[in-house]
């Protein structure tokens, strides 16, 4: 069963022809091959069996002392002993925490409509960051206790896109550090494609940009969601967020409580049933032109021109249902390279022991790199 | 062709100067070069000990072997070590960009490995092989009684100090490997980027140089003073001797021996964990140096390999990837690297090792 998760039989790739017509092909069938190495020799099935017992443990402490450890939600989902606050961004009630002074950073969280992510997906990294910044982090169009589209359309990546740069001028923030998590940089990455001109940095964690090819690999994640519920309730989102998480100490009941409370509000089953009810061929067909019209202005016009930095975690197992366990580096480096071609201001921080929430399972290190990043490039100007 | 890229577009470098294909600029930069040289106060003659960059290199008598190093800085120590084969591609010079800015916040050492520079060549042939090498960095630190460093390596001597970490664990700090992956990557089906076809016969320096050219990206990575200190050093009769030995030392017997004693670390790394120190892996985006591989990706491919070799067992590895960057991203953009490496070091300083969030205590 832990061969199904790890791979043991990854033999040689080497011979393997993956079409290499652009550079994010190239990529892509670099990290395919690298692969042959670092599946045998990294064991995961030495951590997997420690971790699920870690798991357990950690289960069983939540449920014994659940009404003493796990806080119930704070006011408005609140957690990590700050407040989140409210604004009208054009009609929508928008939730979003504040913290810190400077230059204003905004935070994107990922996931799906409604109930796998919040703006609380970052309360270990705001303290530290706004020690620096003045901090944003926001919940995303129709996510945790921010209200739903008002037309169904903005349901789609686009609409998502629009309410972070209506968040932004609403606060008058002028110039911002972006960043953005998974679907979150996706958004990110939209929002400084369309609106190059507001953004001083651009942070992309975890996020490829698309689906790599199927190579010859056991998949990673399948394994763990067939053991969640459907992915359209909230314990199908939280079973898959934890399975894409890597530390046992990604999440804590706090976080929990307060998720689960944002996620049964009547507005967010409401979205969920909404993104579900809306997505056809149609609409994935409109969110591709629309990915690939970013992709254009970035690849052939180059308008991404600030310093971008681009964080992995190694151990992140977000393989998007590919036959291999390398499709999560080899999209990141294939976005890498689709920034980097016109970009000479790109780097990237591949973490050890990180998942896909690596900015939650080590948020000093997250916070020192991304810190540093900023000060290169503010020293450069 | 990932090699066409820079010859095709403009692209903006560092300093914000704009300019279109690397050729281009390294004509500009040769020509205003030739220019300032004619003025003849640019360039300062090579001094007899190399030194380069305002900087000024001393010796050390290391187990019998006269050693070239520098020295700046107070604080804690930090050893760089160069790459590059042994007298004749690279010496510690090549970290001239770094020190000043490193010595603002260590005590920094960059030294000539043995044989190459103008250290010594190894008293016994034996020596000339890896380990010789890391036994002279050790005993280098030894001389010196610097206690426990951070340690840098760049290529071949990102694989020196790699072993030294491995077989002297309680000597490193930190570990900081540049441009290294552990073997060359099984042959694929692209190009390969590294044309050596218009280089002389890698056996005489003229050959090393035009390598270490071509493994540059950016045309800023080397000038004129650099090559004039290099040259010097590379001429003298002890590196000639040196090129010659290894050349006559290299055989099968010499690399069975080379790749023994590679998996022996290899193996107590990934089976036994020796390496718990922070490791901080950089690479090249750009980095053309594919092993002869028809494999355009064979380098950072060869990087990933070592991320995880070394991360098998130690959670604190981290690796970052710049764009824009050949074989030599510290040479290529010093500040960025520098402020990299601190923050690495400070990170490490911060979470002291026992709050460390080390996932074999985790889990």
């Amino acid at each position: 069963m832990s061969d199904e998760v790890d791979g043991g039989h990854r033999g040689d790739f080497a011979a393997g022809h993956h079409g290499r017509v652009t550079g994010g092909g190239l990529t892509m069938s670099l990290v395919k091959r690298v692969s042959g190495w670092w599946t045998t020799d990294r064991d995961r099935n030495r951590h997997r069996p420690a971790r699920i017992a870690a798991l357990v443990v950690l289960s069983m402490c939540t449920a014994g002392v659940a009404v003493s450890a796990a806080q119930p939600p704070g006011v408005n989902g609140s957690i990590g002993g700050q407040q989140a606050k409210f604004i009208d961004v054009q009609g929508v009630r928008t939730r979003y925490y504040e913290a810190g002074q400077g230059e204003p950073m905004v935070l994107i969280h990922g996931g799906s409509t409604a109930g796998s992510s919040t703006a609380n997906v970052w309360s270990r990294n705001l303290p530290g960051l706004a020690k620096r910044f003045h901090v944003f982090a926001v919940d995303r169009l129709g996510s945790g206790l921010t209200g739903n589209p008002l037309n169904d359309a903005d349901y789609a990546t686009k609409g998502q896109v629009e309410h972070i740069y209506q968040f932004i001028q609403a606060l008058k923030l002028g110039k911002i550090h972006l960043v953005g998590h998974s679907a979150g940089g996706a958004a990110a990455f939209y929002v400084a494609t369309f609106h190059p001109e507001i953004i001083r940095t651009l942070t992309i964690v975890a996020h490829g940009p698309a689906n790599p090819p199927v190579g010859p690999g056991p998949n990673r994640l399948a394994p763990l969601l067939a053991k969640c519920p459907d992915q359209t309730v909230y314990e199908g989102l939280k079973c898959r967020v934890e399975a894409l998480a890597w530390l046992p100490t990604c999440f804590d009941p706090e976080y929990w409580a307060a998720d689960q409370y944002m996620a049964k509000q009547p507005k967010s089953i409401e979205a969920r049933a909404k993104v579900v009810a809306l997505t056809n061929d149609a609409w994935r067909a409109q969110s591709t032109a629309y990915r690939q019209s970013a992709w254009d202005r970035v690849q052939n016009d180059g308008v991404l021109t600030m310093p971008v930095l681009m964080y992995a975690g190694k151990q992140d197992v977000l393989d998007w249902s590919q036959a291999d366990a390398t499709a999560k580096l080899a999209g990141e480096l294939a976005l890498f390279d689709m920034i980097g071609a016109k970009n000479p201001k790109v780097s990237m921080v591949i973490v050890n022991e990180g998942g896909h929430f690596m900015y939650r399972e080590h948020p000093e290190q997250f916070n020192a790199d991304l810190v540093s990043f900023i000060d290169y490039w503010n020293s450069r100007k | 062709m990932w090699s066409s890229r820079g010859e095709h577009r403009t692209r903006l470098l560092s300093d914000g100067i704009t300019v279109t294909g690397w050729r281009a600029a390294l004509t500009a930069i040769l020509a205003m070069t030739c220019v300032v040289g004619q003025a003849g106060n640019a360039l300062a003659a090579p001094g007899p000990d190399g030194s380069i960059g305002g900087l000024k290199a001393k010796f050390v008598d290391v187990k019998g072997v006269k050693t070239r190093y520098y020295e700046e800085g107070q604080g804690v120590p930090m050893v760089l070590i160069h790459g590059g084969m042994t007298a004749g591609s690279s010496t510690s010079n090549v970290f001239s960009r770094n020190i000043p800015g490193l010595a603002t916040r260590f005590r920094v050492f960059s030294v000539d490995r043995l044989g190459s520079g103008l250290t010594g060549n190894p008293l016994n042939d034996a020596d000339y092989a890896t380990p010789g090498q890391v036994e002279h960095i050790y005993q280098f630190i030894q001389t010196m009684k610097l206690g426990k460093v951070h340690l840098v390596g760049h290529s071949a001597g990102g694989a020196v100090a790699f072993y030294l970490a491995v077989h002297h664990p309680e000597l490193v700090r930190t570990l900081t490997i540049i441009g290294q992956g552990p073997e060359n990557p099984p042959a694929a089906d692209g190009p390969t980027r590294l044309d050596l076809s218009k280089c002389p016969d890698q056996n005489v320096y003229e050959g090393l140089k035009c390598r270490v050219e071509k493994l540059a990206w950016l045309p800023t990575a080397f000038d004129p003073e650099y090559w004039e200190a290099d040259a010097s050093m590379a001429m003298q009769p002890k590196s000639k001797e040196a090129r010659a030995k290894v050349v006559a030392l290299t055989n099968d017997a010499w690399r069975a021996a080379g790749t023994a004693y590679r998996q022996q670390a290899w193996d107590a790394c990934k089976n036994n964990g020796v390496l718990q120190m922070p490791v901080l892996l950089v690479a090249g985006k750009q980095d053309v140096l594919d092993w002869g591989q028809a494999d355009p990706t064979a380098q950072l491919r060869g990087e990933l390999g070592l991320f995880d070799i070394i991360g098998a067992r130690n959670s604190k590895v981290k690796m970052l990837v710049y764009n824009e960057a050949g074989h030599f991203p510290y040479r290529e953009y010093p500040a960025q690297f520098n402020q990299d490496l601190i923050t690495f070091i400070d990170h490490w300083n911060r979470v002291a090792a026992p709050a460390a969030p080390s996932v074999l205590k985790v889990k």
